[in-house]
């Protein structure tokens, strides 16, 4: 492990975010890494979705992403925060089997963001 | 290993300590909580220094060793310039970047010398190899 770092991805490789519609439900699908890079964009993403949601749940669906940190768990709160605001639900698929969902655990956010193990399951609310 | 304070090094630093954890033939779930703590504390070294001087230099170095009993372990360090605590400052995420680190490593020491700030993480202790 020597020597300067020449490989850095640029950030829009590290994570990109699909959306469809499925009945009144926006579906915003997560891959790829949710860190100090990617964040904020994920944030003001799904911020947008909120706004336009006019009320009808919003679903992020986390079962793809490969990594999440300390700041990625404080955007999801954030928004989470923020969709009570405004009277929206914000529905997070997360896979329970996988590793990634560790950190959500083990800060016990599990009480607190309303999860789900599949996108047709956040869609039946 | 030496990295620019670019938020964007974050998952090329993951990949190559994830890689020398592979090479030492490191239990999955062991692997999971070393990237996840060296994560935390690179982060926060990278937020400290993107809010102070650009161009700053942030590095990264880990060796393994072997306890009394022959069980493993390994020692992550990180090192950066300024003054930063191994928490990002934002206050919600100071409280779970913190949190992440401790339940991710057995301990964890900050030190600071001649402006600069190095983090000790020593790994919880794995089985020797066969």
């Amino acid at each position: 492990m020597t020597g300067p770092l020449d490989d850095v991805p640029p950030t829009e490789q590290l994570m990109t975010i699909t959306r469809e519609d499925r009945g009144r439900c926006q579906v915003l699908t997560v891959r790829g890494e949710v860190d100090l890079s990617t964040g904020e964009r994920l944030r003001s993403t799904v911020n947008t979705a909120l706004q336009r949601a006019l009320g009808q749940p919003v679903i992020l669906d986390l079962s793809p992403v490969d990594f999440l940190s300390s700041s990625g768990l404080g955007q999801l709160v954030a928004l989470d925060e923020e969709a009570r605001g405004m009277m929206t639900s914000l529905r997070i698929v997360v896979d329970p089997d996988r590793h990634v969902i560790r950190p959500i655990t083990t800060m016990g956010l599990d009480d607190v963001l309303s999860l789900y193990r599949t996108v047709d399951e956040a869609v039946a609310g | 290993m030496v990295l620019r304070a670019d938020p964007a090094s974050l998952s090329v630093v993951r990949e190559r300590i994830r890689r020398w954890l592979a090479v030492l033939r490191w239990p999955g779930e062991e692997i999971d909580d070393i990237v996840m703590a060296t994560n935390e504390a690179v982060s926060s070294a990278v937020a400290h220094a993107v809010a102070g001087k650009l161009h700053t230099e942030i590095r990264v170095a880990g060796r393994s060793f072997a306890d009394l009993d022959g069980c493993r372990r390994v020692i992550v360090g990180v090192a950066g310039d300024g003054r930063w605590e191994p928490e990002p400052s934002h206050p919600q995420l100071r409280q779970f970047g913190l949190m992440l680190l401790h339940t991710c490593m057995d301990s964890v020491e900050t030190s600071r010398e001649d402006g600069a700030t190095t983090v000790l993480m020593t790994s919880a202790k794995v089985p020797p190899l066969p």
